[in-house]
């Protein structure tokens, strides 16, 4: 597994984890180091929860230095276009905004890097906030163990790699930006491209999960979340026999309790089109809850 | 408040389909609920098996359209969902019907859950929805894992749950924000009371157990084999060490095999009997005496921080894989089986580290409601109807008369059959408990079935047509629909039967059936004229005559036929072949037409064709025809007069007193 200590990428604290930095390619983690070793360097760390974000934002890029660099990590607006559940409401900004609002204040994106697919908390993740048979009161409670336990976040980098390696932008719950003075000279076409390709190819990921994969809330945590994600599905066979010789089979059986909980949704689901009513009283909601009991009792 | 129906799980799980044999039909039970203090009064809905048959026509009605709904599933998962929908559309339209019917003798003014997962209880609320009464979900206890969430879903318009974990957990099953509310729990206040008394409960419990008044205590709240053996083995280390420890195991079954299997089981990991105690029953105080508590994924974590007690959870892989029952932030230790040792020695060892360790978890007990909430249950329900602005007069309700009225099968061909099934329809609008002894009853009535399961006090109500008291019933009331003894049934009925009359005309036949005096108040006129099919449409032209024949159909046969109605249709009402075939195309035909000819003057039709406009003739058997003459008759306001029933209810109550 690639040693990525905290000391690599200096003035990232808390706002760029371990978990994000891990998905991001080679290149473009080189990018970003380039960007934040510059001598002057602020990292805008309050803004996400800030109802006044832009307004700071903005004051924080006029009048840029050449040398001064501006991070910070913002809600993404793309993932909550995409995903259809609701969201906390946070600072939320598109790459689009992002770049125009930097303009406006005659600074420029530097670098813009998604991140965020499963394992972290202070974004929510739209996608993995509602796995199923976690729900989101068992997924944050899962992430709260993050900061409790070194394996735990060891476990949680792999899994990060493996969402985000066959992820788009959309799929990431956040942006980490850098800007600086402005303005651009190609119109932000080369950061546009570093944030279409961020993530990387998870070099090494098969290694780091074996060595995960002994007895250990890593390696739950692992199981947890890949085997309720639709990337369960893209693990190979090996790398499935693997988690479950680690489980004693239970990474199987849980992945198959998830699917089958699709299952009961979508037939659930196919009731809600239905006329079903007894004396006025609309009953879809009664039966929904049966049938999803049928599918699990009686179906294929 | 008042009024209140609850149908919390262990209700409803047991009230529909229970078999109340004193009864034998639908019956309502008034219970005592907890919170009897606020003048709440529960409702329980009894329904009898065999009463989900009347529900069937519905049921198979639901279970075609739910197999429709999912055509395009999986052709396994259909075929089990039809299952489903079978086993269940009858329990779910019969508890339908039952609330419905409650609701009209005393009105709910609120639909209490615990749980809805089950068919019943989803179906109390969703009943509650379309009938416009409020609904609440209160939850029975702590949430811990996803396993108890992840196939819920909550309609009911409040939910109610334990502190802010409770609220969350509402969240994550999508419930809006403002629909939820949070309250203490009951449970957690009872320990909160020993947890003020700590040192004088540690004391007691030691004493109890005759260990030192120094003794470190270790409570082992775990139900799994394997969890307890290696919780066992880590005491039996712990003691070897630390000579002041002992061992409470608590929530132990009752049965002596399982008891022996775990002093044998101690005795092999080291303890001797006065090391560690077996604690069956309420566990509360052992724990208010403990030190340390080790659970795995349990509400007795919780249990153990209000008491001021180390709360240790034993990781297991399988737990977390269904989501940790616990976060960082809850102040509970995690360990796996095999660090139990090591860290009960920590914990024991080290004071000050247990008193940061409580410190912590009592700061986390906000979360899980065992602090000050948003209001008893009965405030918040109170605000609830307040909001909904239920009217709540209080209903209370004299014991009903049981009545049965004993007529067959519902047909609109027979007007008598079906003035008898609507008075026990409009018995049971007034308040009553009547039902009706036949298979097919009108889909949209109010009126019960009911097999032969009579008792001494129900009350059979015979159509005079009837003989004799099939039913050998105690208590007998005759209603005359015509002349006794003309059509079938008596000429002379036994003393002590009480009599109705439908009309003035069968007054004097029904005096003479009886040596009871019949005054007026006997007339029990019911209409069973449809005003929506039944009406003068002034728009319509008038074309052509009718004649019926109905009880006269033997003079029409032989031939007696004046030239009025040689071009008017001839409206039969055979049995098996009546023409019009419904009541739909028998008001329309008379909708239309300008004069009915009748050989019968005792038949519904005559008031059927004068609500329709029509002018009407009698047919004499001489051949002779003559106008027939009334007054002008509201049908409409009628057919929904309850005057007649209110009077016959009244006087049956009188006569038969419960």
């Amino acid at each position: 597994m690639e040693d990525k200590s905290d000391g690599d990428l200096r003035n990232d604290g808390p706002v760029l984890s371990t978990t994000a930095r891990a998905t991001l390619r080679a290149d473009v983690e080189a990018a970003l180091v380039a960007d934040l070793s510059a001598p002057d360097v602020e990292i805008l760390d309050s803004l996400l929860f800030d109802p006044h974000w832009r307004e700071r934002l903005r004051a924080a890029l006029q009048g840029l230095a050449p040398q001064r660099r501006v991070g910070v990590s913002l809600a993404s607006a793309e993932h909550a276009a995409a995903v259809a559940v609701p969201l906390p409401s946070a600072a939320r900004i598109s790459l689009d905004e992002a770049i125009a609002l930097a303009s406006d204040a005659g600074a420029a994106v530097l670098s813009a890097l998604p991140y965020g697919v499963a394992c972290v908390d202070d974004v929510p993740n739209g996608w993995c906030s509602d796995l199923p048979g976690l729900g989101q009161e068992g997924y944050t409670r899962l992430l709260s163990w993050l900061d409790a336990d070194a394996g735990l976040r060891a476990g949680a980098v792999v899994v990060e790699r493996i969402a985000a390696a066959s992820a788009p932008p959309a799929a990431c719950a956040a942006w980490f930006f850098v800007f600086g003075a402005g303005p651009s000279p190609d119109d932000h076409a080369a950061v546009r491209a570093r944030a279409a390709r961020a993530f990387s190819v998870a070099d090494g990921w098969l290694a780091a999960l074996r060595d995960l994969c002994a007895d250990g809330p890593a390696c739950t945590m692992l199981v947890a979340v890949l085997a309720r994600s639709a990337a369960w599905d893209a693990l190979g066979d090996p790398l499935r026999a693997l988690l479950d010789e680690r489980t004693a089979g239970a990474a199987s059986r849980l992945a198959s309790e998830v699917r089958l909980q699709e299952r009961e949704h979508g037939a659930a689901r196919a009731l809600e089109r239905a006329d079903l009513a007894v004396g006025g009283v609309d009953i879809r909601a009664v039966l929904a809850a049966e049938v999803r009991g049928a599918v699990r009792g009686g179906g294929a | 408040m008042n009024g209140v129906v609850t149908l919390t799980d262990p209700i409803s799980e047991t009230v529909v389909g229970r078999y109340v044999a004193t009864t034998g039909a639908t019956r309502w039970r008034l219970g005592v609920p907890d919170n009897r203090n606020a003048g709440v009064r529960a409702l329980e809905i009894l329904v009898e098996p065999h009463l989900h048959g009347a529900y069937i026509a519905e049921a198979r009605r639901l279970s075609a359209a739910a197999a429709g709904a999912v055509a395009g599933l999986d052709p396994a998962d259909r075929a089990a969902t039809v299952r489903a929908f079978e086993a269940n559309a009858g329990a779910v339209t019969s508890l339908i019907g039952a609330l419905d019917r409650a609701h009209v003798i005393t009105p709910i003014e609120l639909v209490v859950v615990g749980d809805e997962r089950q068919a019943t209880t989803r179906t109390a609320v969703a009943w509650a929805r379309s009938r416009g009464v409020p609904s609440v979900h209160l939850a029975g206890s702590v949430p811990l894992g996803a396993r108890e969430s992840a196939p819920m879903s909550v309609d009911a318009d409040r939910a109610i749950g334990f502190g802010e974990r409770g609220r969350r957990w509402f969240l994550a099953a999508g419930v809006p924000a403002e629909r939820i509310r949070t309250r203490a729990n009951p449970g957690f206040l009872t320990l909160a009371q020993l947890a003020r008394t700590r040192e004088t409960v540690r004391s007691a419990v030691r004493a109890e157990c005759r260990w030192p008044g120094d003794a470190e205590v270790v409570v082992l709240a775990l139900h799994d084999d394997a969890l307890r053996t290696a919780a066992l083995e880590a005491a039996g280390g712990l003691r070897a060490r630390r000579p002041n420890a002992r061992f409470a195991l608590i929530d132990v079954p009752a049965g002596q095999a399982e008891q022996q299997a775990l002093a044998q089981l101690a005795l092999r990991c080291g303890l001797t009997s006065t090391d560690v105690v077996l604690v069956t029953g309420d566990g509360d105080r052992v724990i208010a005496a403990a030190d340390v508590v080790i659970s795995a994924d349990s509400v007795r974590s919780f249990q153990a921080q209000i008491c001021g007690a180390v709360t240790v959870n034993v990781w297991t892989q399988a737990s977390w894989l269904g989501g940790p029952a616990f976060a960082a932030t809850d102040g509970i230790c995690e360990v796996r089986p095999r660090d139990l040792g090591p860290t009960l020695d920590a914990l024991l060892g080290a004071p000050d580290l247990r008193g940061a360790l409580v410190a912590n978890g009592l700061l986390a007990l906000a979360a899980i409601g065992g602090v000050p909430d948003e209001g008893s249950i009965d405030a918040i329900v109170g605000d609830l109807l307040a909001e909904r602005r239920v009217p709540t007069p209080i209903v209370v309700r004299e014991p009903r008369p049981d009545i049965l009225m004993y007529i067959g099968d519902y047909r609109h061909t027979s007007a008598g059959v079906r003035v008898v099934h609507r008075l026990a329809h409009l018995v049971n609008l007034v308040g009553g408990d009547a039902t009706v002894f036949a298979r097919q009853t009108h889909p949209l009535w109010s009126t019960p079935r009911r097999t032969w399961r009579i008792t001494d006090r129900t009350i059979v109500v015979y159509p005079e047509v009837q003989s004799g008291n099939p039913m050998a019933a105690k208590r007998v009331v005759r209603y005359v629909l015509n002349v006794p003894g003309k059509i079938a049934g008596d000429t002379r009925y036994a003393d002590g039967e009480m009599v109705f009359y439908y009309a003035d005309a069968f007054l004097a036949g029904a005096q003479a059936a009886t040596s009871e005096l019949l005054t007026p108040d006997r007339l029990l006129s019911i209409s069973v004229l449809e005003p929506d099919l039944f009406f003068n449409d002034r728009s319509l032209e008038r074309s052509y005559d009718c004649v019926y024949l109905g009880k006269g159909e033997h003079i029409y046969e032989r031939g007696i036929r004046p030239p009025q109605i040689a071009a008017a249709f001839v409206i039969r009402r055979d049995e098996r072949n009546p023409w019009p075939a419904t009541r739909e195309e028998t008001a329309t035909l008379l909708r239309g037409c300008r004069r009915l000819y009748t050989y019968d003057r005792h038949t519904a039709a005559i008031l059927e064709g004068l609500a329709c406009g029509v002018q009407i003739f009698f047919i004499n058997e001489d051949g002779s025809v003559e106008p027939y003459e009334t007054e002008p008759v509201d049908y409409a306001a009628w057919y929904y007069d309850l005057t007649h029933v209110e009077r016959f209810y009244r006087l049956v109550r009188e006569r038969y007193p419960e």
